[in-house]
């Protein structure tokens, strides 16, 4: 099999374990959904907690519900959720274009960012000036999310904001580490290219530093993309402070909320949808790489 | 070069290992501050929020507790949960990582179960553990960062294994009969646990990192124990009073960078290549 397709197979699979685990960890919980149900209406009898367990299929084995879940998330079912009994499907369909444009927004601005700067910092390596900035940029890389939003708060961002240009403030604190992280990198695969041989020749034709950066930087994007690619479940994760902060309405939110209320459905929704989008990024990320770059085909990373 | 110069000798090591000395003494002497991190101010109302004054030098929080005070206990929480996550995710992950060299198959599993850890969501891995345990100390924070942290270290591992398996030395030492685990244990393991050794001096800044987010939360260290991300909670809470805001975010922002400096002293010292 090639990498490729050894990663078709492996998706479907990584997403099934990451259910199977969820799903295994949350009904392990002490309490179910009838009893976080009956929570709110106090002195539920033994016989409606009973009832409400038929109801939700509670009272069957373990293996058998979940075998059901599987099947009816298949078809991208995954119930009502136990708050408000809205379809988890729509809250998700709510709650994801927010997040889904923050995530976007950031990547697009930690890598609009990273990759000038970074070639910039590779180039001029031995500037003084790059060698204080590499310095500032640690200390950007150590601040606390939570800190740096707030930070950007009070200096007058939108709070609860709906608008794309609104939520700019919000990806750019999404985006600071990631941003960091990616200049790096950068600055790195391009000081490995600079002394590649090839780079050598071409300033031995003759080329001036314009020349060389546009052949040096070719074979240094790919990889920046598909760290980018690999970075999303951090950058989601880092999503639900963001989302605190700014109070916005997203995916990070939801979950945050539906661990406060124990919301097993929507928990495995989400879990699920998350996983899915990251699967993918890091797929299409893959596909890419390889149909660029003909030395990986047939390998496996 | 021996291994001590070649730290030395790296931009800012010295520096990251000060502060990190520093943060460690101001941890074990907390006891020293003028009030204790519980103390309330017997002032009422006006002793609430109050900003920096002579008594007060970081000023008070909502509950007229000394800003200063609590920013020092909060060192203790981070001096603990730091190192303690990253010893058990780092222990877990190249154990993980290192199975891998047992074979192809093994290899295929190992692979699998850490695609699953890197995709697998914190914040239910939190809720799995406090609703196993019902409560969160200093412990249960450390274990939730290093079940979230243990894949990136198995899937570094793993990498560096199986390259290190392929060695000539390997095969000389399966040549003359040596079993699997000393295979493993004497050939593989101090080769293929460079790169796990280097994450683990930049983990434990981002274990930090992790600590604050957790807490500040609310899914981290419980009040009324003071920790940076507790501090962070209150400045959200109470309209990002600069008193509160600030002093947190220096601390964890030097904790965070000091170990960064270290960790690219150690990566010098272990003799990794730098990226």
């Amino acid at each position: 099999m090639t990498g490729i397709a050894r990663r078709f197979v492996v998706v479907p699979l990584t997403l099934v374990g990451i259910t199977l685990v969820t799903f295994a960890l949350l009904h392990a919980l002490p309490g179910d959904a009838a009893l976080v149900q009956a929570g709110t209406s106090r002195g539920a009898s033994p016989e409606s907690l009973a009832a409400m367990r038929r109801q939700y299929g509670l009272d069957r084995a373990l293996p058998a519900q979940y075998a059901d879940w599987l099947a009816r998330s298949a078809r991208l079912d995954f119930g009502e959720s136990l708050v408000d009994g809205r379809p988890v499907r729509g809250k998700i369909a709510d709650a994801l274009p927010t997040t889904l444009c923050l995530a976007l927004l950031a990547a697009a601005l930690a890598f609009g960012v990273a990759v000038p700067l970074g070639c910039a910092l590779g180039f001029f390596d031995r500037a003084p000036v790059v060698r204080v900035s590499s310095s500032a940029l640690y200390l950007l890389y150590a601040l606390p999310v939570a800190a740096v939003a707030m930070l950007v708060l009070r200096a007058g961002a939108p709070w609860g904001a709906r608008t794309l240009a609104g939520m700019l403030p919000a990806a750019a604190c999404l985006a600071l580490a990631e941003t960091v992280k990616l200049m790096r990198y950068q600055r790195g695969a391009l000081l490995d290219a600079l002394a590649a041989d090839y780079v050598t020749t071409a300033r031995a034709k003759g080329h001036g530093a314009r020349g060389v950066v546009a052949h040096a930087l070719r074979n240094t994007l790919l990889p920046t993309v598909t760290l980018l690619g690999s970075e999303l479940p951090a950058l989601l994760s880092a999503a639900v402070i963001v989302e605190q902060v700014f109070g916005l309405h997203g995916i990070g939110m939801m979950a945050f909320d539906a661990v406060m209320t124990r919301d097993v459905p929507l928990l495995l929704g989400i879990t699920t949808v998350g996983a899915l989008i990251t699967l993918v990024a890091v797929l299409a990320a893959d596909v890419a790489y390889g149909l660029v770059d003909p030395r990986l085909k047939g390998r496996t990373t | 070069m021996s291994a001590w110069r070649r730290f030395a000798s790296t931009p800012g090591a010295r520096f990251g290992l000060a502060v990190l000395v520093v943060v460690v003494v101001a941890a074990a002497c907390a006891d020293l501050m003028p009030y204790g991190p519980d103390e309330q101010h017997p002032g009422g109302i006006s002793a609430v929020l109050a900003p920096p004054s002579r008594a007060h030098w970081l000023g008070t929080d909502d509950r007229g507790r000394d800003v200063a005070s609590r920013l020092v206990h909060g060192a203790r929480v981070a001096v603990v949960v730091g190192p303690l996550a990253v010893a058990l995710y780092v222990l877990g992950g190249m154990l993980v990582g290192l199975a891998a060299a047992l074979g192809r198959r093994v290899d295929f599993v190992v692979g699998r179960i850490v695609d699953v850890g890197l995709l697998f969501p914190t914040l239910l891995v939190l809720l799995a553990i406090q609703g196993v345990t019902s409560s969160t100390s200093l412990l249960e924070v450390a274990l939730a960062i290093a079940l979230t942290q243990w894949p990136y270290v198995a899937r570094l591992t793993r990498a560096e294994a199986l390259r290190v398996a392929a060695l000539p030395h390997v095969e000389a030492a399966r040549a003359v009969g040596a079993g699997r685990a000393r295979i493993l244990g004497v050939h593989i393991l101090p080769l293929a646990a460079t790169p796990a050794l280097t994450a683990a001096a930049f983990g434990i800044g981002q274990a930090v990192l992790f600590e604050t987010a957790l807490t500040f939360l609310g899914f981290g260290v419980p009040p009324p124990t003071a920790s940076w991300g507790e501090l962070l909670a209150q400045a959200q809470a109470s309209g990002l009073v600069p008193w509160l805001l600030l002093p947190p975010t220096i601390a964890v922002a030097a904790v965070v960078l000091a170990c960064n400096l270290v960790g690219d002293g150690v990566r010098a010292a272990l003799g990794a290549r730098a990226d």
